[in-house]
């Protein structure tokens, strides 16, 4: 015993002298480190120190100590530090991380951040560029150099004197050139559009916990989606006589869209409660959900089967119930319509626990004002038990409510009843709830509350909450209770503090001996990185425990992580490709999928994966189309399920132009010289007209092809000009391939002679 | 067709909405500029759309794609149709396709513009430019017989397609300040259009905070055939910026990571008239 003592004596010496020789040398050499380096900043020396360095490395300047200068806000608590830029966005980083995060950006920093306690250490091309600064290093010197101008350019004309300025962070991204916004459209854009997700939400967990003098014991659980089916686990277990034993589990499968699922473990039914078994459920009609299910009961129990249904009758009421092979039943009806409620039920389990029958009622009468009526009736080893209660809620101002309530537990050998009242009292901070129970029993009387003969007792339960700052909340708790005369009390405070956003200490103490500690249980928990977690436990006094009762100390830890695991999505595929007749892919072109877009690849291929089963509409999108194709295929309806596998193409029309020139054939060489245009003639193309332009020249444009007629308007002739017969109209075959060009003659109406006879 | 129009007449902005009046208040227009950043080879599919006031009548409308420069102190555009002799070498009119080219839109509507961006393969990195333009002409259909095309009103906005890697650089080439106004004249050194914005700083002998800061307009300037802009701003009053000496700087935005500027200290003459009060 005296040598373990030693051995313990002598490792808490060891223990505590390690760290303590270290903080010495990192502090030796840290003020080494202080000395050697010497930073201006905009020309001016300030005092700055910095952290020792690696060779080749940059040197870490202490931006807390400098933060002013720089125009920058720095905290650091609990091994982290958050910088505040002159734009306001917060920077953070925990120690020894080698980026600063913004949430949408990060900064480099090109050594790891070192804390010592409100010294924040980071590399001097971090700090530069969260001040919106440039640097410069003087290896030989040892001298930093901060400034936001960079170099002088040499002088303009004049005397002027050119200078560059660095840039914020801010004036960066709102920049013109380096933050590319969407009318960039050569990037980006295959992040506007929207696709299914092809993961799908699974988290994971496990707690481990230990409790002194107790086996160890934990629980694993898994929930969310994998391949489309809802999935469920939860399992509890303990390690004892050196093995793993599951305590109880659960697991569920539920796939809503084939219509079917499954359950194993612990399962719970309305007619005994949790039971051991198998339940197979599947899609009726309507919503109707019903199963089979078999359960192990134990206990010298054969196995049941039961059949569940539940049937509604329109969206207000409905009833159902289950059906055992052992000859139990439950039925059970609800109507609800927001204003009045009822629900009621009827157990039968003549080889269990016997019968009864229940019904809740629930009134809102308006205002806030609630009355609340429940009456049960069980029938079983212990003989006939009757409870009643009533309650009615009144709300007196916001969040401020009186509940009062009555109730009544009668059996063949007597009965209690149970007057209470509860006030919830907001007053500034400060938050009381109070409850006042009196409680009365005695032989069952034929009116109600009549002849109480029995004990008598009272208790009064106050909870005061004060959340003095942000950080620090108070709760005392203080129970009276009295029988028979004499007076019990216990009181509780509960304190609590927020160390840091991630670590939060309680303690559970005597009140008013807040300092007594054999009455006082600590708590501390700690969010980790990665989604773990951890509590500890330590102490006496559990909550519920009366002051006088002393419970041995223990010590309780429980760890637990959680995992956001992203299964697989379920659902079918949809893919095909955009070509023109021959069968040249368009790329770049948005495919519509009901909400769902995809673009396609050069070869003018799309896919679109896991999309969930429906109806879609799917078409192109003929804004993405090139100018120069119209649409082919049109708009159509695909039924898509899981296993769809649909290939989907898209023809469009290469369009083309007709170009040409209306003129008048000065010259008689059957050409359309220069200077022989024509301008203001309106030329149709069937529906379609265009006016000539300067020297006679027109166009109709993004034409499919085919054969068309293109003509002088006969009815829009200019004055003093005239068709030409097979000259002023003209059809022409437009290819997909080349623009056409044609031209249009006209000529000047020329005046008859009336010629006199003399 | 070669035509002359100043810039009242016709807004090219670099990357900016714009808000277009055209000329004898016809129509009333929004035409977003479009700016693309693209590789050899690729094809871009955009739209830009413009809207008709609901008090205009249905109007017809043509859009084409013209070359675009300007003369060195922004104050004339010059448009010409693809493939001039003149035209700029960094071009991009010929690589642009709109649908449609020719439609009529009725009060309240919107023409929305297809418009397909077909760099060729063996383009050069580099900034290249041309203007969208749209004019309003008369219906053919409705236009009293003898009216020629010539259209009534006419908006532009500009399209930029950057070839990375883009070469952005400029240069401050002369400043002057005047009694009333400075000016500022910057090269464009590069191989791209750049937007150029900024301000001007009046700060006393021993100071910190400017005593006057004067707000230098958002410009263009095209590294060919005219590489250089000059930017002028009118000064504060003189009860602001007083006579006196300053230490003058410029500082520009041009799209960089940083800013270039330039600074002299000098005497300022407003020209004020002192006023003696007697007794």
């Amino acid at each position: 015993m005296e040598r373990s003592c030693r051995s313990r004596a002598s490792k808490l010496i060891v223990l505590t002298t390690i760290p303590l020789v270290l903080l010495g040398v990192v502090t030796l050499v840290h003020a080494s480190g202080q000395a050697s380096w010497r930073i201006t900043l905009h020309g001016t020396d300030i005092t700055a120190a910095c952290a020792p360095i690696d060779r080749g490395a940059l040197p870490s300047i202490n931006v807390s100590s400098i933060a002013p200068a720089l125009g920058l806000t720095v905290r650091c608590e609990a091994g982290a530090v958050t910088i505040i830029d002159t734009s306001g966005s917060e920077w953070k980083a925990r120690n020894g991380a080698i980026t600063f995060e913004s949430g949408v950006k990060s900064v480099r920093m090109s050594c790891p951040l070192l804390l010592q306690g409100t010294a924040a250490y980071a590399s001097v091309d971090a700090v530069a560029e969260l001040a919106g600064l440039k640097y410069s290093i003087g290896s030989v010197a040892r001298r930093i150099e901060l400034s936001s101008k960079l170099k002088s350019q040499g002088a303009v004309a004049d005397g002027w004197e050119s200078f560059t300025l660095a840039k914020s962070l801010t004036e960066k991204r709102d920049g013109d050139v380096y933050s590319p916004s969407q009318t960039y459209l050569g990037r980006g854009r295959e992040q506007d559009l929207k696709l299914p997700a092809t993961r799908e939400s699974l988290h994971a967990s496990y707690g481990l916990g230990y409790v002194q003098d107790a086996p160890f014991g934990g629980d694993f659980s898994l929930y969310g989606k994998l391949r489309g089916q809802e999935i469920t686990l939860g399992t509890t277990f303990a390690v004892k006589n050196g093995g793993l034993r599951t305590q109880s589990g659960r697991l569920s499968l539920y796939d809503r869209e084939y219509g079917w699922g499954a359950e194993a473990g612990e399962l719970y039914t309305e007619i005994w409660g949790t039971s051991k078994g198998l339940r197979y459920s599947w899609q009726g009609r309507g919503d109707r959900w019903p199963s089979f299910s078999i359960y192990f009961n134990g206990n010298g129990h054969k196995p049941v089967v039961s059949y569940r249904d539940e049937l509604s009758l329109g969206k207000l009421a409905g009833f159902g119930g289950e059906i055992a092979s052992d000859g139990s039943v439950l039925l059970r009806s609800r109507f609800d319509d927001g204003k009045f409620g009822l629900f009621s039920y009827v157990r039968n389990t003549p080889a269990r626990t016997g019968d009864g029958s229940g019904a809740f009622a629930s009134i809102n009468i308006g205002g806030g004002l609630s009355l609340y009526s429940s009456i049960s009736r069980s029938n079983d080893s212990d003989g006939e038990r009757l409870w009643r209660s009533i309650s009615l809620r009144i709300p007196i101002r916001r969040e401020m409510d009186l509940i009062l309530e009555r109730s009544t537990n009668g059996t063949s050998r007597g009965r209690e009843g149970t007057d209470a009242a509860m006030l919830t009292i907001p007053i500034g901070p400060l938050r009381v709830m109070s409850r006042y129970e009196n409680r009365n029993s005695g032989r069952i009387g034929l009116l109600p509350y009549s002849g109480w003969s029995g004990l008598a007792s009272k208790e009064m339960m106050t909870s005061a909450l004060y959340n003095a700052t942000p950080k620090l909340g108070l709760d005392l708790q203080m129970n009276t209770r009295w029988a028979g005369g004499d007076g019990q009390q216990w009181r509780q405070l509960i304190s609590t503090y927020r160390v840091s956003p991630s670590t939060q200490v309680e303690a559970f103490s005597a009140f008013p001996k807040v300092l007594d500690l054999d009455q006082t249980r600590l708590r501390l928990t700690h969010d980790l990185s990665d989604g773990r977690s951890l509590a500890m436990d330590y102490g006496r006094l559990s909550p519920t425990s009366s002051v006088g009762e002393k419970s041995p100390r223990v010590l309780r830890i429980l760890m637990q992580k959680k995992w956001n695991l992203g299964a697989p999505a379920r659902g079918g595929r949809v893919h095909g490709v955009v070509a023109d007749q021959g069968g040249r892919g368009l790329p770049g072109v948005i495919v519509k999928l009901g909400k769902y877009q995809a673009l396609t690849d050069k070869d003018g291929k799309y896919s679109i994966r896991c999309v969930p089963s429906g109806s879609y509409k799917i078409s192109i999108d003929t804004a993405s189309l090139p100018a120069d194709y119209a649409q082919g295929t049109g708009e159509k309806t695909l039924e898509i399920d899981a296993k769809s596998r649909i290939e989907q193409d898209f023809s469009v029309v290469p369009l083309n132009s007709i170009e040409g020139r209306v003129f008048l054939d000065k010259d008689g060489d059957d050409t359309c010289d220069a200077g022989e245009g024509v301008d203001g003639v309106v030329v149709r193309r069937g529906e379609a007209a265009t006016m000539s332009g300067e020297d006679g020249e027109f166009g109709f444009y993004n034409v499919e092809p085919g054969s068309y007629t293109i003509e002088v308007d006969p009815e829009r002739v200019p004055d003093g000009y005239q068709l030409i017969d097979g000259a002023s109209k003209t059809t022409v075959e437009l290819q997909p391939s080349r623009a056409a060009e044609v031209t249009l003659r006209i000529e000047m109406r020329v005046k008859p002679i009336v010629f006199q006879d003399l | 067709m070669h035509r002359f129009f100043s810039t009242r007449n016709l807004v090219i902005l670099l990357g900016t909405l714009s808000v277009a009046s055209a000329w004898g208040i016809s129509f009333m227009s929004t035409l977003e500029s479009i700016k693309v950043e693209v590789s050899p080879g690729q094809v871009v599919n955009s739209t830009t759309q413009l809207t008709l006031s609901d008090k205009e009548a249905r109007t017809h409308f043509k859009a084409r794609v013209e070359d675009w420069w300007k003369n060195e102190d922004g104050t004339q555009s010059f448009y010409r149709e693809p493939g001039g002799s003149d035209a700029p070498k960094r071009s991009c009119a010929r690589w642009v396709k709109l649908n449609p080219v020719e439609a009529a839109v009725d009060p309240g509507g919107t023409l929305q513009v297809r418009v397909t961006i077909e760099v060729p393969k063996d383009a050069k990195p580099g900034g290249y430019w041309c203007a969208l333009t749209i004019d309003e002409v008369p219906d053919p259909l409705s236009a009293p017989q003898g009216v020629g095309a010539r259209f009534v009103a006419s908006v532009s906005t500009g399209i930029f397609v950057y070839i990375t890697p883009v070469k952005r650089s400029a240069k401050i080439v002369e400043l002057k300040i005047g009694k009333n106004s400075a000016s500022v004249k910057l090269l464009n050194d590069g191989d791209c259009p750049i937007g150029a914005e900024g301000r001007f700083e009046f700060t006393r002998p021993g100071e910190k905070i400017p005593a006057a800061v004067v707000v230098i307009p958002r410009t263009s300037i095209l590294p060919e055939p005219v590489n250089t802009g000059i930017i002028n701003v009118k000064l504060s009053d003189a009860t602001t910026l007083p006579s006196g000496r300053y230490l003058v700087r410029t500082i520009l935005d041009i799209g960089l990571d940083h800013y270039i500027g330039a600074q002299k200290e000098m005497d300022i003459n407003r020209g004020e008239v002192v006023q003696v009060k007697g007794k």
